[in-house]
């Protein structure tokens, strides 16, 4: 069905094309340069999996919620195809108002229950502030920084925008502007709290399309507004340090509630505020560099920043996936509920493990390509003037290195409490391997990613023309033979790695390895009952709960939780041990601002009568007070 | 060329045990016991090469895998790291953070092998790991970057000749990278602050905790493969920190005088991490990431410090 269509997309999307057709009157404006191309490979390239997948996944249900979901699927593809190809503002806004719509109707699959309602509400209530904020950013791009307003409807296509010169503070105020409204869609970090709502609400194809490529439009209109429209001259070194810094947080944040999460699906979505963490980390960096004179490393920053949204794309797709025949196979959602999946399930769970190393950025996966040219490009902190500069680059760095150090950790818990072990329940003693369509959709996306990790140099080449058309800056490359086996030299004529090399490396040295540790027991194997500390019979739950991995983490950084605990005194009849941490943004932001909100509400109710004569008085003075203002200029 | 890869590769599977046992001939030295001989760590390694292999109930294929894959990666990392040669012919495969990359894979497969029967100690040693972890890795990676802002780029020869170009012998920056450098070996490696080797006490053990279902020539690998680690990280601070002596040049005589010199370096720090072990006593399980934190700490600053005083 729609997949032909979006495989077609995949590969027409290298082709780079301007078109301008339209419609008399208002022309919608369409255009494909080399960002929209990039991408449009990733929308194309990554929703394909998943579609396929989805043949497996939804075979169960009735027709009609088949079709109706197979119907919202197309459109939220096509919608977001036309966000990438937007070069104006309307038809930009029009695409990105129907993502937001058809992505709330795609939560809302099961609105049956009622916390998916309310995580649907909220991810629509985000949606739309985000919108209006992105709104002001092009009236204010398309009104040529004057307050009069935009002169003719000419003025909202892209080209004309881009030629907006602003001063200073506007500009400020449209990068603001931009960073909130597409935070809000990315779930930066005061801005993200309907996502790990929203993402597990979705069945598991909207979940891994939802985070592995909705979240990537705001990438690309952050990149759009920043880089194409405002313009790099309009930028100041200082934005960078921002979004750097706001990165490394939202990133450190990000994996530390994914640590803490019993269900699969909420771990991804907080890993996804990671991986966005780390992108805007490198858009922070790129800004930071080409605006103090430094074009290769911050052509490198970019490439990072695109090499990880792509790969994101591709291993979040597949760790969605992989949640979603968890779920299905045992009926359960809680991972302290699962355990022993690999014996049921040893093709899904293979794929689940490769997409578990490349998430932890492990070598020779893509996950550590983008994070190697991320810190190659934190490297030439040495080379930027002033302390703050370096300081901020530095800190980046560090929260950088960290964050992946405990993307393994989470991770780690994610494969081994799910995969691996004794089943934790009847649910996942009795679970089985998903079906074919779900098996080739998720091989699909694991060869995808193993793609992205062991040939950086063709991938590269790919984002060389994104980047180059978005900063003016070239990559440097090898030009020798065989240069496609390498990562690109940086700093330029300097040493590179090669992952393919390395895994050619590894395998020739597992090989004897493999025979060595075969030669004597070949023939003499036997099985017995695992150490259970001399007790016999060890049962399921004396295994790690996934709460467990969480434990050293909460008592570690305690100022990023709010936490209730309660523990029995000695003589309580009843004692029962409780926890709940919450995002602090909860009780410090939201809270309040709903109370507010509410009292505000609740004190205009007061001028509401219900006598007619009053409500009179009300438009009378109105109109007075308008006429006044008019009069006034 | 070929020749010096192998000859690394046998240099670190032939010594990494005999530096297990000399430094347990120094601490039984320094605790005044008889010590068991340079050998006793290879006669374990061929007695269990040569007992059956008894498996756990309910293991999965993974955990027959996990061994070899171990072993492999960091044999794999024996033929990067430069030591007889500033510069070995397979160096530019792998820069600093492929290398530390790769010991995150192994640590990575060998946790996996422990979680994957579901006892209760394998998960515990598998968490614990990770715990001690998530702030080593970091840290090894500031530190490694501290090293690499004199030539700017991460590859180990580049950084090598850029520390022996010698234009000012004293940097404070490298000091505090040095002691950040010991925190996380002795965190990495499973040495005594954090971890007893020779333990098996179950409240306490990380790395035991996770080996406890392996027997036979699998949990010979995987003790093997932790041996060369341990050598592995001293041959990195060497690089970082104590580079002099190197030889540039491929012949036969400059190796050999290298390895020699190098010899002499890795008795040296294996008396110094047997002091270690005799003069501390082992840290609760809790305090433990107050200890990687300031390996953590001390790394950042190291880094910061470049940048305040030496620019």
């Amino acid at each position: 069905m729609a997949h032909s269509g979006f495989r077609g997309l995949a590969e027409r999307s290298d082709t780079r094309l301007v078109l301008a057709g339209g419609i008399p009157g208002l022309p919608f404006h369409f255009r494909q340069d080399p960002l929209s191309s990039f991408f449009l490979l990733l929308l194309g390239a990554a929703s394909v999996g998943t579609l396929i997948y989805t043949g497996g996944f939804m075979k169960k249900e009735p027709p009609r919620t088949n079709a109706l979901f197979f119907f919202r699927t197309a459109l939220f593809l096509s919608s977001m195809g036309g966000v990438f190809l937007a070069d104006d503002a309307y038809i930009f806004m029009l695409s990105w108002e129907l993502m937001a719509l058809v992505s709330f109707f795609m939560i809302l699959t099961e609105r049956k229950r009622e916390d998916v309602r309310r995580a649907g509400y909220l991810y629509l209530l985000m949606a739309h502030g985000g919108s209006l904020l992105i709104l002001f950013a092009f009236a204010l791009l398309a009104s040529h920084g004057s307050l009069s307003g935009p002169h003719s409807l000419e003025d909202f296509s892209f080209s004309s925008m881009s030629k907006t010169l602003l001063s200073p503070p506007l500009a400020l105020l449209v990068f603001l502007l931009a960073v909130l409204g597409f935070g809000a869609k990315a779930g930066i970090l005061p801005l993200h709290v309907w996502l790990p709502l929203a993402h597990p609400a979705a069945p598991a194809p909207a979940s891994a399309l939802l985070s592995g490529i909705m979240l990537k439009t705001a990438v690309y209109g952050l990149l759009r507004i920043l880089f194409g429209l405002e313009g790099l001259p309009q930028l100041h070194a200082s934005f960078g340090i921002g979004l750097l810094l706001a990165g490394g947080v939202m990133a450190l944040f990000g994996i530390l509630y994914a640590l803490l999460q019993s269900n699969p699906k909420s771990l991804l979505a907080y890993s996804s505020i990671e991986n966005i963490g780390i992108i805007l980390l490198g858009i922070g960096l790129s800004i930071l560099y080409l605006k103090t004179g430094h074009p290769a490393a911050g052509a490198v920053a970019l490439s990072a920043a695109l090499y990880h949204a792509m790969n994101h794309a591709f291993f979040k797709s597949l760790l969605f996936l992989g949640a979603g025949t968890m779920v299905h196979a045992t009926g359960e959602t809680d991972l302290n509920r699962m355990g022993g999946l690999l014996h049921k399930m040893p093709l899904s769970g293979l794929f689940v493990l490769v997409g578990v190393f490349s998430i932890s950025g492990l070598p020779p996966t893509n996950g550590f390509v983008s994070e190697w040219l991320l810190l190659q490009a934190t490297l030439q902190a040495p080379s930027l003037s002033g302390t703050i500069l370096r300081s901020a680059v530095l800190f980046g760095a560090a929260l950088l290195v960290l964050s992946s150090a405990l993307a393994a950790m989470g991770f780690l818990k994610f494969f081994g409490i799910g995969y691996l072990g004794q089943p934790r329940s009847e649910g996942a003693r009795d679970a089985h391997e998903c079906s074919l369509p779900e098996r080739i959709g998720m091989g699909w996306l694991t060869l995808g990613t193993l793609f992205l990790g062991f040939f950086p140099a063709f991938v590269l080449s790919g984002i060389r023309g994104a980047v180059f058309s978005l900063s003016g800056a070239d990559l440097p490359s090898f030009s020798h033979e065989f240069g496609w086996t390498w990562l690109l030299p940086f700093p330029p004529h300097g040493p590179s790695t090669s992952p393919i090399f390395l895994a050619g490396l590894l395998l020739l040295l597992a090989l004897p390895v493999f025979w060595l540790a075969r030669l004597p027991g070949r023939g003499r194997r036997r099985s017995v009952p695992a150490w259970g500390c001399g007790y016999p019979g060890p049962t399921e739950r004396s295994q790690a709960s996934a709460e467990s991995f969480a434990q050293p983490i909460r008592h570690f950084f305690p100022v990023f939780f709010s936490m209730k605990r309660h523990i029995p005194t000695p003589d309580d009849p009843d004692p029962v041990f409780s926890l709940a941490v919450e995002d602090p943004h909860w009780p410090l932001l939201y809270r309040p601002l709903f109370r507010l909100f509410s009292l505000v509400a609740e004190s205009a109710e007061k001028v509401r009568t219900g006598r007619i004569s009053v409500y009179l008085v009300y438009s009378f003075a109105t109109l007075l007070f308008l006429l006044s203002v008019l009069r006034w200029r | 060329m070929v020749a010096v890869e192998a000859f690394q590769l046998l240099f670190v599977l032939l010594f990494a045990p005999l530096l297990y046992g000399w430094i347990a001939i120094v601490r039984a030295f320094l605790s005044n016991r008889t010590p068991a001989g340079l050998l006793q760590p290879w006669r374990n390694l061929l007695r269990l090469f040569r007992k059956e292999t008894v498996l756990p109930e309910g293991h999965s294929i993974l955990f027959i895998l996990v061994p070899p894959v171990f072993f492999s990666v960091i044999a794999g990392a024996s033929l990067l790291v430069p030591f007889l040669l500033v510069s070995p012919p397979l160096a530019p495969v792998a820069d600093a953070v492929m290398l530390v990359g790769l010991f995150s894979l192994a640590r990575m497969t060998m946790a996996l092998g422990a979680m994957d029967v579901g006892t209760p100690f394998g998960d515990m040693g598998a968490r614990r790991e990770m715990m001690v972890a998530f702030l080593t890795e970091p840290a090894t990676l500031m530190i490694l970057f501290t090293v690499s802002l004199w030539s700017g780029s991460t590859s180990i020869p580049s950084i090598i000749r850029s520390l022996t170009d010698g234009h000012d012998p004293f940097h404070p920056s490298l000091l505090i990278a040095a002691l950040a450098f010991i925190l996380v070996f002795l965190g990495e490696n499973a040495r005594i602050p954090i971890d007893n080797p020779t333990t098996h006490l179950e409240l306490t053990m990380i790395h035991e905790a996770m080996l406890l279902e392996y027997s036979g020539p699998l949990l010979a690998l995987m003790e093997w493969g932790s041996m060369q680690k341990l050598l592995l990280y001293l041959l990195i601070g060497i690089d970082f920190f104590a580079p002099s002596g190197m030889p540039e040049d491929p012949t036969l005589l400059s190796v050999l005088a290298g390895s020699g010199i190098l010899a002499g370096k890795l008795l040296l720090l294996g008396s110094g991490i047997a002091l270690i072990e005799s003069l501390f006593a082992k840290l609760r399980i809790f305090r433990v990431p107050e200890f990687t934190a300031l390996a953590y700490l001390l790394s950042t600053l190291g880094f910061l410090l470049h940048f305040v005083l030496e620019v």
